[in-house]
């Protein structure tokens, strides 16, 4: 090649992208029925929307932020968003209906983290802790459902430093007590009201563009 | 005119992030030639402890410095001395600062047939063939548990995460040291496959240093500045 080359010429096409060290971040969020109460879904879609959008213009986090959406209501958990690029999320509402199905939601999330995971360690990318954001309004009998084994595998993750989580518990009726036990150790359930949600997000994607930007600073 | 055997040239620049946060580079490089030896060190010093740009520059030069006056030594000494070296090196430039910082370090030297090839914690180092075969990793980034950290100097597990290669094959007769700024643009760690840069880089430095220099400079300006927040830093030899 070298008769070809131009001594002067090195070309953004001749350079690798898409390197830069990524941060995943999992949203499990409450999409039963009781987050109609007082306008709490459409805080969440607006709060979600605006992080979306948010991150779409940090020229930082765009590089680097893997997003993942889980929710769980609507008669089931389901995977709303699999992990992709911010840049490559579109958005559309969530609708709240249905039931409160906070286990299968956990064990989804934790399954597509998992598996993310061992996708970027098999082919050498560079990433961050995962960051598991749950949002939830429900009750004591629809998290204490079943939930040793999970919290279990959960503590053991926090333990071994691959999973980062925040857990938010929205409303005046949440069950502070059980949904405490999926949080990391020494940290504390952040309570909100539906309109905090909205600000909750907006300074989430702050802090991701920051937490990307930690791989120039904060190597240690 | 007698041909010269071996050829170096490398920059260390301020990154867009320290630029706007007005902080020193962190990246120093140190590198010398003689008629049958070359020499090159490149230290990364630790973003969150301040001072590392010190300690960064103290190392790269006291290194580099202490290979020119005994080369001879480097090449034939064992590894576990090689590493007390390295580290004694290290705490004598932390006693100069007086202060707790910390940096990478890559190094490439060369005496003849011999070679030696040093790397503690992220950064690259590439052997762009004189063929056409493709670029090969010599010695990758080393990460902790989160790829996102890595290992220093004054780590308390430094002696053991110091890597250590011997008598790097001729047929890579282009190395490429470069920190971790530019360590993804220049190796797709998605597909492991290498980029056209290395060849290009190459083919600098085989017409001549200053024009490598240049090059290495602009493509800094015009390509590496628009991809990496992070400060940048590289050293290319011709052997």
């Amino acid at each position: 090649m070298s008769g070809n080359i131009n001594l002067q010429d090195l070309t953004a096409g001749d350079i690798a992208k898409g390197n830069a060290t990524q941060l995943m971040v999992c949203l499990l969020l409450d999409t039963s029925y009781s987050m109609l109460v007082n306008g709490g879904i459409d805080e969440l879609n607006k709060g979600v929307e605006t992080f979306i959008n948010q991150s779409k213009e940090s020229f930082i986090a765009r590089d680097a932020l893997d997003l993942c959406i889980i929710t769980f209501g609507n008669e089931k958990a389901q995977v709303f968003q699999e992990f992709k690029n911010i840049e490559y999320v579109n958005f559309t509402p969530l609708k709240a209906s249905g039931q409160t199905y906070f286990i299968d939601g956990l064990k989804l999330a934790l399954d597509r983290i998992d598996g993310r995971r061992r996708q970027w360690t098999n082919t050498g990318i560079s990433f961050f802790h995962p960051l598991l954001i749950i949002m939830s309004d429900g009750k004591e009998n629809e998290i204490s459902r079943d939930n040793d084994a999970i919290i279990e595998k959960l503590q053991s993750y926090y333990k071994k430093h691959l999973l980062n989580c925040k857990c938010i518990g929205i409303g005046n009726d949440v069950a502070i007590n059980e949904l405490q036990k999926f949080c990391q150790p020494n940290e504390k359930i952040e309570k909100m009201n539906s309109i905090d949600i909205y600000n909750y997000f907006a300074d989430l994607s702050k802090s991701v563009t920051e937490k990307s930007a930690q791989s120039i600073y904060d190597e240690q | 005119m007698k041909l010269e055997r071996f050829k170096v040239t490398g920059i260390a620049r301020q990154g867009v992030y320290h630029q706007a946060e007005n902080t020193p580079c962190q990246d120093n490089i140190a590198y010398w030639k003689k008629e049958n030896s070359v020499c090159a060190v490149l230290c990364d010093g630790a973003g969150s402890i301040s001072n590392s740009e010190y300690i960064s520059e103290f190392c790269c030069n006291s290194i580099a410095n202490d290979i020119k006056e005994n080369i001879e030594l480097w090449l034939s000494q064992d590894n576990e001395r090689i590493r007390n070296k390295i580290l004694e090196l290290t705490e004598c430039a932390l006693q100069k600062e007086g202060k707790h910082a910390d940096c990478t370090l890559l190094l490439f030297v060369q005496k003849e047939d011999a070679s030696l090839l040093v790397h503690i914690g992220d950064g690259i180092v590439l052997g762009v063939p004189e063929n056409n075969d493709e670029t090969v990793i010599l010695s990758m980034p080393e990460n902790g548990k989160d790829t996102s950290h890595t290992f220093f100097l004054s780590g308390t597990t430094a002696y053991d995460h110091l890597r250590i290669n011997r008598n790097i094959n001729d047929k890579y007769d282009c190395i490429i040291l470069s920190s971790d700024g530019i360590q993804n643009l220049l190796f797709n760690f998605i597909n492991h496959k290498p980029v056209r840069a290395t060849q290009i880089i190459r083919e600098w430095i085989k017409e001549s240093e200053e024009i490598a220099k240049r090059n290495l400079i602009n493509a800094s300006t015009d390509v590496f500045e628009h991809n990496t927040y992070d400060d940048i830093g590289v050293i290319v030899t011709r052997r």
